[in-house]
């Protein structure tokens, strides 16, 4: 039932408006969109019994990132619980890059897969979404300046990566 | 973040590529471009960097959103999930009775109405042989699954088509409760006629083919019914509607 104690269709309409950057950053959690997008339903429901606590703010991402932070690493840890180490090394490196249309942005999408898994999240959490150092160390669990420092790693590995396709891979910018 | 006393550090370059500098700062930083062409370089490669991942991540973002995101439905669901203090009992009686090992339909895609009957029917079907309960305990299966459906549910009688109740299932599925009743026929057909309860959408629906498979779904006065059969088999329709016929009777 909607309307429950005053969460009205409002706060459905700014949720609603997030999902997509949420299943963005879902995809860079887990590496695989069926899995992320399990993950963003996980998220959405546990956000639906709590929406009531984040009235009044702005930006909705920090918390809806930080759940589907939070939910990932029990996912995972139960994942590893059942699967022995030897058979969880790291994932494939990302995505369909058949999603994406233009060469360029497949090198780039490919250079970003090959990150990390704490580089590829900070640099989607900044970078990308534009969200603040303070939020994203928050989001994440870690001190301000481990945020600093993995970006400007994170920022250098990505160069390198891009630099080493000796491509103009970056001619169509917005 | 930069004071005017102290110098230039790695942290003012990433604020200055993600335009955090306030105007004060952001000045006095580019004022130490100027005589370090290298930083000044790598930095505007990063900027560049930055805004190609943004512009190829954002194609992901122009993807369909699936309906199962609706947050109108996701609430909808919410409800009937967490509303129902029959759902409990369905899980303890399907675990504790070991009915077909008591599994769970948890199905992730989560349709709604009928396309969701559809589904979890299709699941059952493949899932639930070899592990039913004994055909003798058919109308128990009735009881068990009226009293957690919170309504009568009576297996329609297909002997006057030649098919005999061959057992049963209590499943859980992510709508709640469901029963699941099986017959045979003297050829080896075997039919599963998959029952629950509707909430909200679809609580009556006309008869339609299934897509995937030989069987055929409607809903009937809040339940959602399917019909379906192991092999193709002729004259399944008819069979279908005669089961609803008996259904839709005052028992």
């Amino acid at each position: 039932m909607r309307g429950r104690d005053g969460v009205g269709d409002e706060d459905d309409i700014r949720l609603q408006a997030i999902i997509p950057a949420l299943r963005r950053y879902a995809r860079v959690l887990t590496r695989d969109p069926h899995q992320a997008d399990d993950l963003v339903q996980d998220c959405l429901e546990r956000a639906l019994t709590r929406l009531d606590q984040v009235r009044g703010q702005s930006d909705l991402r920090p918390w809806l990132f930080t759940i589907a932070y939070r939910l990932n690493v029990s996912r995972w840890r139960r994942f590893r619980r059942l699967v022995p180490m030897a058979e969880t090394s790291l994932p494939e490196p990302l995505q369909d890059a058949g999603q994406i249309p233009h060469l360029e942005w497949q090198e780039m999408t490919q250079a970003f897969g090959h990150l990390s898994d704490e580089h590829r999240q900070v640099l989607l959490l900044v970078g990308v979404e534009g969200l603040e150092y303070r939020a994203v160390a928050k989001i994440l669990g870690v001190p301000v300046g481990t945020v600093m420092s993995r970006l400007s790693r994170a920022r250098s590995a990505l160069h390198n990566l891009v630099d080493h396709e000796k491509r103009p891979i970056l001619r169509r910018v917005k | 973040m930069t004071r005017p006393d102290r110098p230039v550090t790695e942290d003012d370059l990433q604020a200055w590529v993600d335009d955090f500098l306030s105007p004060e700062c952001r000045r006095k930083v580019d004022v130490w471009l100027e005589s370090h062409p290298e930083a000044r370089q790598r930095i505007m490669a990063w900027r560049q960097e930055r805004d190609g991942l943004r512009t190829a991540l954002d194609t992901e973002l122009r993807e369909a959103m699936p309906s199962r995101f609706d947050i109108g439905r996701l609430r909808a669901r919410r409800f009937t999930r967490f509303s129902m203090p029959q759902m409990a009992a369905s899980v303890v009686f399907a675990l504790s009775l070991g009915l077909g090992g008591g599994w769970f339909l948890r199905d992730r895609q989560v349709p709604v109405g009928l396309a969701s009957v559809e589904q979890e029917a299709a699941i059952v079907q493949g899932a639930g042989k070899g592990s039913t309960i004994a055909r003798g305990s058919v109308a128990q299966l009735a009881a068990w699954g009226g009293s957690v459906l919170g309504r009568p549910v009576q297996p329609p009688d297909l002997s006057t088509a030649g098919y005999q109740p061959a057992g049963g299932q209590l499943v859980t599925t992510d709508h709640g409760p469901a029963c699941l009743f099986f017959y045979t026929n003297d050829r080896g057909v075997r039919l599963s006629l998959f029952v629950r309860p509707m909430y909200r959408v679809d609580v009556t629906a006309p008869m339609r083919p299934m897509h995937h498979m030989p069987g055929y779904l409607w809903a009937q006065d809040g339940l959602g019914v399917s019909l379906v059969s192991d092999a193709p088999i002729s004259g399944l329709h008819m069979l279908a509607n005669h089961a609803r016929d008996l259904m839709g009777e005052p028992s």
